[in-house]
């Protein structure tokens, strides 16, 4: 039950001015805060808490408005912002924050671009799907012959100064390639095979957290595409025998998960020290000024570990508004009134991403689930991921757009049966 | 799809739940490692700790390594190796971490203050330096309570960001083996003792090599023919000849019975918490030149200053040595209550007649021949036995055992890289003597 008054268009407006400026002021006190931070004697916890109130404020606020008006863009939009906040006040912190702002920019730049490109978009034609698949194809040339190895797993491509991640690469392009394979038998196997065959690759370069995210989107595309819980759980099945056989002959995997659950008796390791970073944090974390104390010398923490490092710089409450936007975004799969196929496809494989992208970085640098070194979104240094996922948000925000809904709110059951 | 739409709905669901929840589950995981946390960890974060002191209150450490240029490989500092005593005894320096709090509520905190039986920080200066600037160590301690009186390892100078100079992050006493040269043959004549106590009257003419019944020889140091002597005259002179001769005289059996109570062999050893090293040697029979080279003091021989200046000890004492602690206890400083106090132990290492046996045979060697030239001894040092050991590197380190009956105190020296005869070790004896007497 929607109150009256909120329908209203003055009333609206009001509240778009409200979420505005509350999004202007949270931006503003973390700017502070980073600020104060060069003052030795600035109250800077209060800078933080501020940025905090402000930003539950705002999210809170769009979050009414999402539920009231129906219109779940603006929601989306707040999400981002906060999350792409957080991201760039902590690679500021901790990464060469030149380079890393102009990706984070380029990152929404590629949401915007990939937003205008699909927002008009209901389904995918057949030229688009073929160049989806050459991109597939290109990419996974690319990660099998012109990557180099470095600690250990070969992830990155250079090319000149630059150097880019195939596995993050192709997972917007499986998406869509996902997406476009509803009820198409041609493409669904296409889909099908390059997936299974991108596992594969990706689990024998050691990259098991990018193994592991497209293999779930798999799983969920093959159940929505085919409507089959058995072929479902066959691939589960098959993905779970791999995964034994994988341990059977991979020291390096069983090394992983031998450390699982005992990092803290492995001194000196990364997730150990993570923890103790967290732990040295307290509820209200570390705070800028300390938070080399969690870092170190140690890069990945700005990317494996990143959200490990939130909540150990940040604090806890901080932690908690990051998973309620990452929750936020996942949510509108649920909301979704879109009414075309491709689009919903999209919105549930971005939203199941999203949330294991985001699982296995926090869960797994604090060791309740094993580490297998993957970014989260927005928040994480690095080019290829910032780009990634950027183009998965555009993807995101063009499945909602409400241009392309009809007038009435349909669900997919009546459109289905019209 | 569309009859999977309440499913989808409620995986989403579960998805987010699983989200939020994972928040509280991780901050339930990182709680449960705080035990895990060391006092390498808070000095890290924090820069502040407990508190350790000499025996006389001198601070060594309070988060900050005083003197760790001669007690740093001991105490610790803040980038420091695990067998120091701030890394082994962090959870008794700081026991009330908040994991609320984190490093906020260590603040106002002022730790634990742990006392160690450790001389003076001046006195051990003193001793360090004696050695002139060269490498090695010297261990000495109480052989009736068993309290570490110095435990110098040089060089010792650590620096906090983890950096310092060859050698100086590991404790000798504590780690390292040396070679013993002479000093075995304290040990070969004890074992000798032991075995029978007519040996003490066992003669050998030296002539400054001697041939060995696998065809090996054995000389004494530039082949000096030292004549007729008895077994306390063979241990002024430090006669090689002699000592293989005496050696081929012991039961094996016998003589690596009394070796293994004197401590050679055992395994897992430690001083208080601290891992050390034991020593060893091969004395497998009584004919061929590598069991007889070993007691005699190269061969396989590999000995810790701790293990002899515990043999030391028991010569001095009729047979018995305590094992040696350095940390005495540890304390709350606001109402002075204890967490932790030593609990001295006394063990036989050596038969007491034996013991009393060599005990004088040794001070009337030592009052023979150590009492003049460079490497003179002071009045202080009831008896001493020096040696050189040959490294097979053409480098050769000089050491030297003994103990001081005035202050119940027995020692071990070791300098490294000396040429014959330098005179240093007796130098740091005299300087512990010295600071003994204060």
């Amino acid at each position: 039950m929607i109150p009256v008054f909120l329908k209203r268009p003055g009333v609206r407006k009001l509240l778009v001015a409200v979420l505005v400026l509350g999004f202007l002021l949270s931006l503003m006190a973390m700017v502070t805060g980073q600020a104060r931070d060069l003052e030795p004697y600035a109250q800077r916890m209060k800078a933080y808490r501020s940025a905090m109130l402000f930003g539950m404020g705002f999210f809170l606020l769009a979050a009414l408005y999402s539920i009231c008006s129906g219109a779940n863009i603006l929601t989306f939009c707040t999400a981002v912002t906060v999350l792409y906040a957080i991201g760039v006040s902590f690679q500021i912190l901790f990464a060469g924050y030149e380079k890393q702002l102009l990706l984070q920019a380029g990152s929404l730049v590629t949401a915007c671009l990939v937003f205008l490109v699909w927002r008009r978009n209901r389904d995918i034609s057949d030229a688009w799907y073929i160049a989806l698949v050459v991109a597939a194809l290109v990419l996974l040339m690319l990660q099998l012959f012109f990557t180099k190895e470095l600690n250990g797993a070969r992830l990155w491509v250079r090319i000149g100064s630059f150097s880019l991640q195939p596995g993050e690469f192709i997972k917007p392009v499986l998406v869509l390639l996902g997406a476009g394979s509803y009820r198409k038998s041609g493409r669904s196997f296409l889909y099908f095979v390059i997936t299974l065959l991108s596992t594969a690759i990706f689990v024998l370069f050691k990259d098991l957290g990018t193994a592991v995210v497209l293999f779930c989107s798999l799983v969920l595309v093959t159940y929505l595409t085919f409507d089959s819980e058995l072929l479902s759980l066959g691939l589960i099945g098959i993905a779970l025998a791999a995964f034994i056989g994988v341990l059977m002959v991979s020291s390096y995997a069983r090394t992983r998960f031998g450390n699982w659950g005992n990092v803290m008796e492995i001194p000196g390791s990364q997730q150990s020290n993570y923890i103790k970073g967290v732990l040295f944090g307290g509820f209200s974390g570390l705070g800028l000024p300390h938070a080399h104390i969690m870092t170190g010398t140690d890069r990945f923490v700005s990317t494996d570990a990143s959200l490990a490092a939130v909540l150990g710089v940040y604090g806890t409450p901080m932690l908690l508004l990051t998973m309620l936007c990452y929750g936020l975004l996942i949510l509108q799969a649920a909301h979704n009134r879109s009414v075309f196929p491709a689009n919903h496809l999209v919105l549930c494989q971005v939203g199941v991403m999203i949330f294991i992208n985001t699982m296995l970085n926090l869960c797994g640098s604090l060791d309740l689930l094993p580490f297998t070194g993957v970014t989260a979104p927005l928040i994480s240094y690095g080019g290829s991921s910032a780009l990634s996922f950027g183009a998965m948000l555009g993807l995101q925000a063009a499945a909602l757009n409400p241009a392309i809904h009809p007038p009435k709110r349909r669900h997919l059951c009546t459109a289905a049966k019209n | 799809m569309y009859r999977s739409e309440k499913l989808k709905r409620a995986l989403i669901l579960i998805m987010v739940c699983l989200m939020i929840l994972s928040v509280p589950a991780c901050l339930i995981r990182v709680y449960n490692a705080r035990d895990h946390l060391t006092l390498r960890d808070l000095i890290r974060a924090t820069g502040k700790t407990g508190t350790i002191t000499a025996a006389q209150g001198d601070v060594l450490f309070d988060g900050t390594a005083h003197g760790k240029d001669i007690v740093g490989n001991l105490i610790g500092s803040s980038a420091v190796t695990p067998n120091t005593i701030a890394v082994k005894y962090s959870a008794d320096l700081v026991p009330d971490f908040s994991v609320l709090r984190g490093i906020r509520g260590l603040e106002d905190m002022e730790g634990l203050v742990l006392e160690t039986t450790l001389l003076p920080l001046a006195s051990q200066k003193a001793i360090a330096d004696a050695f002139s600037g060269k490498n090695g160590a010297c261990f000495s301690y109480n052989y009736e309570t068993g309290a570490v009186l110095c435990m110098l390892s040089l060089p010792s100078a650590t620096e906090d960001d983890g950096t310092a100079t060859d050698g100086a992050l590991m404790n000798r006493c504590l780690r390292s083996v040396y070679i013993p040269g002479s000093t075995m043959k304290v040990i070969t004549a004890l074992c000798a003792l032991t075995q029978n106590p007519g040996l003490e009257h066992f003669t050998y003419t030296c002539e400054g090599s001697r041939n060995l019944p696998d065809g090996n020889t054995v000389k004494c140091m530039g082949s000096t023919a030292h004549g007729q002597l008895d077994l306390q005259n063979a241990l002024g002179r430090s006669c090689n000849c002699y000592f293989s001769a005496l050696a081929q005289e012991l039961n094996v059996a016998t003589a690596n019975a009394t070796l293994q109570e004197l401590g050679f062999g055992a395994t897992g050893n430690t001083l208080d918490r601290l891992t050390r090293t034991g020593s060893s040697t091969a004395f497998e029979n009584n004919s061929t030149h590598s069991s007889l080279w070993s007691m005699v003091g190269q061969g396989k021989s590999a000995v810790s200053l701790i293990d002899f200046a515990m043999i030391a000890g028991a010569i001095a004492s009729g047979g018995q040595a305590a094992q040696p602690y350095v940390v005495d206890s540890i304390r709350d400083p606001g109402d002075g209550s204890a967490t932790y106090l030593a609990e001295p132990q006394v063990n036989q290492l050596a038969s007491e007649p034996a013991s009393r046996q060599m005990y004088r045979l040794w001070v009337d060697a030592t009052d023979r021949y150590y009492r003049t030239g460079q490497s003179a001894l002071s009045a202080r040092i009831t008896a001493a036995k020096s040696g050189t050991a040959q490294q097979g590197n053409g480098t050769q380190n000089r050491l030297l055992l003994g103990f001081m009956e005035g202050y119940k105190v027995a020692f071990m020296i070791v300098v490294e890289d000396v040429p014959n005869n330098d005179p240093t070790p007796a130098r740091v004896a005299n300087a512990l003597a010295q600071e003994l007497s204060k």
